[in-house]
């Protein structure tokens, strides 16, 4: 498989995953990212980006049991999988490359 | 703190039937509403859900979405065949009795002039809408609603070029302004009944057959 790059939310939604770790579903996903990120995040563009991962074979999910609390609805929990590891990498190496040299980056973060 | 009070009804019944087979997403918008989240909040997040769920379904199935739109169409054009018939009967038997009925009140007036004519245009809404929906088993919700919002967008049009070329004064605007959303009965009418046909099983679909 090519190198496969990552939208910013995409490479997001990666790293959240991953600092989560096991109990890695919707709402901590999009908090995680609403923290770090400082930003808002809608539920719905989370899950379709993560399907979008998914059919890119970048992560892969599971689904839980269902709680009251969800009104009976399951939890969908989600995992990095190793090409998904690789694309982050990837998509990292590319950006520290891309953003070296620029005066004006450092600048602003001196 | 975990509120006990379940999420709005109707934004429920919207992701229910606009944005199905989101059983995931579903849960977590109730999981966050019941600990911390606001009516407001459970509002926003439906919407954009339904407008992801909607736009994703449209650009992944292009030429679905071009096909409804031009089925839906071919059905309006068929049926204003039948809605000839139905005019007549709604601007001659049904407004000669009206007139007996309420002599010289407005509202035979109104009739005569701007009301005579919508429920053939409803009932041709309803019909596209249906037919688009049963024709369009997968991503029904996004292609219904691709094809409501050309009608949509051609009702406006034609509104606002008549306020605009001024061809057609209307004694009562505010009538003219309370149909403007009429082809949104296309919608009604798409996700209206069961669905015929098979059906692709989705992941979530089997989990609630589990639980």
């Amino acid at each position: 498989m090519g190198r496969q790059y990552l939208t910013d939310f995409e490479l997001m939604i990666l790293l959240a995953i991953l600092r989560v770790g096991k109990d890695s579903y919707g709402v901590p996903i999009a908090r995680e990212i609403e923290v770090t990120g400082e930003r808002p995040v809608l539920l719905g563009a989370v899950y379709a980006a993560l399907d979008r991962l998914e059919v890119r074979g970048l992560v892969s999910s599971r689904v839980g049991e269902p709680t009251a609390e969800r009104g009976g609805r399951a939890k969908r929990y989600f995992t990095v999988t190793a090409p998904g590891v690789r694309a982050v990498q990837e998509t990292q190496r590319a950006l520290t490359a891309l953003s070296k040299g620029i005066a004006v980056l450092k600048r602003r973060h001196a | 703190m975990t509120r006990s009070s379940r999420p709005p009804a109707l934004p429920r019944l919207l992701l229910d039937h606009l944005a199905p087979h989101n059983t995931a997403l579903a849960g977590d918008l109730e999981e966050e509403h019941r600990r911390r989240r606001s009516a407001w909040w459970y509002w926003q997040q439906v919407l954009a859900a339904i407008a992801v769920h909607i736009t994703a379904g449209i650009l992944t199935h292009k030429l679905v979405a071009v096909r409804a739109i031009v089925t839906g169409w071919t059905v309006l054009w068929l049926f204003s065949f039948i809605g000839v018939e139905i005019n007549r009967f709604m601007s001659g038997w049904l407004l000669d009795r009206l007139i007996l009925v309420f002599w010289t009140h407005p509202f035979p007036m109104m009739w005569a002039t701007q009301l005579w004519f919508r429920p053939a245009v409803a009932l041709g809404f309803l019909v596209s809408g249906w037919v688009v929906g049963q024709l369009h088993h997968t991503n029904r919700s996004a292609m219904v609603l691709a094809f409501a919002a050309t009608a949509l967008l051609r009702t406006l049009y034609g509104d606002a070029q008549a306020v605009v070329t001024r061809n057609t004064p209307t004694p009562y605007p505010l009538v003219d302004l309370l149909f403007a959303p009429l082809p949104l009965l296309i919608v009604v009418g798409g996700l209206w009944g069961p669905r015929i046909g098979l059906q692709v099983a989705t992941r979530d679909d089997l989990t609630d057959v589990r639980s």
